[in-house]
């Protein structure tokens, strides 16, 4: 183990006596100037532009009628919600096994649509945020795919990708997708992402957006995580978190601290935050992924 | 007239080049191409100074040009291309069985996702911040985390062994056979 430490110092030294060659200093300065001349261009012509749109939208400005959101005005008549508006079809699934078993991929991709409520009118003329939702799922799922596509076509090894998706319970406010990515090659790695929507509002909603605004989220919920991370290493002897005060030094960088403004989270169905962390965010990849259950009281001043 | 940020922006990229140059090398292994990789990130770096938001971020918002250039030259001519370079380079001489483990290090080291190397590399051969390379991969400090850990592991790496690490570690080994 001594030696890896000494080989990887060896690496770094390599690395570090890699020499740029010296007329490279020169290409650089010529490319420099290069921008330069190129963005002065560019700042002459967003001048131009902009001058003529602000005469065309003098212009069009007379003739644009007001319009009343149809949506808006069935936000606020207050009428309670009855059941899901929302729910999920599968819109890609691809099964992939090589002969010899070396290649594998199991990918549902899920994606939230509006269900049909007959002659209702739809809700979410902000369908924005169900096809912002989509195109995020598709971002991420996609990309996994090329990886994957890749990993086979240059045949280093061998490569497995599993995306399926479920939906935990929640309110009947609430809509909670969990979209669950698994990457192996040698190790494995899963990586979950949660989509929780607001069906009142018709919007998705981010960890931010469930508490008051100057309130102090991140701090509250985060020192209630690091005791219930204590009190669960303290009843199981296997279960391992990285806290400041337990973890060796070249470890604590990896210490947790604080969750994310925009913290993976969902509803649970009693009404509760749960804040979700992926595999190797707040302990050994063996840990898989870890959720906290915030009790009603850490948060009940704050929540909205 | 020349902005405060393109005159910073200049002095960073003049005073820093060979840092970018060896990032770059380490990814695709010949010179031509990692002296194209930090001239087109140079340029593209001059041509967006406008945008970048704060003085104190230079360092980092250039690392994030220059990484996002080697990720579209190397994605576009494939990793096998620069992997058979150092396979020519380095098969080329007899080695012990150490030198034997340290290109297998090197190898390891080498067919790390891109982002994980680069994870590697800016921390320990480049000294950045763990914060910093937040920045520079446009990533959460929490996703930075795991990968430098997942890094960590794959290069069978502990930068100190501790008998807590040994600890942890047993209890890992046999939580990996747990099956998805």
């Amino acid at each position: 183990m001594q030696n890896r430490r000494e080989d990887f110092d060896k690496l770094r030294r390599e690395y570090e006596e890699t020499e740029a060659p010296p007329f490279g200093l020169n290409m650089i300065k010529t490319a420099i100037e290069r921008g330069k001349a190129d963005r002065r261009k560019r700042k002459v012509r967003t001048f131009v532009r902009s001058l003529s749109a602000c005469a065309a939208a003098l212009v069009l400005g007379l003739f644009l009628l007001p319009r009343v959101s149809e949506d808006a005005a069935f936000a606020m008549s207050n009428m309670p919600i009855l059941s899901s508006f929302v729910g999920v079809d599968a819109s890609e699934e691809i099964q992939v096994l090589s002969a010899d078993g070396r290649y594998y991929a199991d990918v549902t991709i899920p994606r939230v649509i509006e269900l049909d409520k007959g002659n209702q009118k739809s809700l979410y003329t902000e369908t924005d945020s169900l096809q912002n939702i989509n195109l995020e799922i598709g971002a991420i799922t996609h990309q996994l795919i090329r990886e994957f596509d890749d990993a086979m076509e240059q045949d280093a090894g061998s490569a497995e990708l599993v995306i399926k998706y479920e939906l935990p319970k929640t309110t009947e406010q609430y809509f909670v997708l969990k979209l669950i990515t698994y990457v192996g090659s040698g190790s494995g790695y899963e990586k979950d992402y949660f989509y929780t929507f607001d069906q009142n509002s018709g919007k998705r909603i981010f960890l931010q957006d469930l508490f008051a605004e100057d309130s102090d989220y991140v701090g509250l919920i985060s020192e209630n995580i690091k005791e219930q991370m204590k009190s669960r290493m303290a009843a199981d002897s296997e279960e391992v978190y990285w806290l400041s005060n337990s973890v060796t030094p070249e470890l604590a960088p990896l210490a947790f601290d604080k969750i994310e403004e925009n913290q993976a989270f969902y509803i649970n169905e009693e009404n509760q935050l749960v804040i979700a962390f992926s595999e190797g965010d707040v302990g050994p990849m063996a840990m898989g992924t870890v959720e906290f259950v915030i009790p009603s009281e850490v948060i009940e001043q704050i929540r909205l | 007239m020349k902005s405060s940020k393109e005159l910073l922006v200049e002095r960073v990229l003049i005073e820093n080049y060979e840092k970018y140059y060896r990032l770059a090398y380490s990814y695709v292994h010949n010179e031509a191409d990692a002296l194209d990789i930090v001239q087109e990130g140079a340029y593209k770096a001059m041509l967006r100074c406008d945008s970048l938001r704060s003085e104190d971020f230079v360092k980092t918002w250039i690392y994030r040009i220059m990484f996002n250039e080697i990720l579209l030259l190397y994605r576009r001519e494939g990793k096998a291309v620069s992997q058979k370079l150092i396979d020519i380079e380095e098969y080329q001489t007899d080695f012990t069985k150490r030198e034997e483990e340290r290109l297998m290090l090197k190898e390891a080291l080498n067919r790390l996702p891109d982002k994980e190397k680069a994870v590697i590399e800016l921390r320990y051969f480049e000294d950045l911040k763990l914060e910093e390379i937040a920045q520079v991969l446009e990533e959460n400090l929490s996703t930075v985390k795991s990968r430098l850990y997942r890094a960590l592991e794959k290069l069978k790496l502990s930068m100190e062994e501790t008998p807590q690490t040994w600890k942890r570690k047993e209890s890992e080994d046999a939580e990996s056979e747990r099956r998805f």
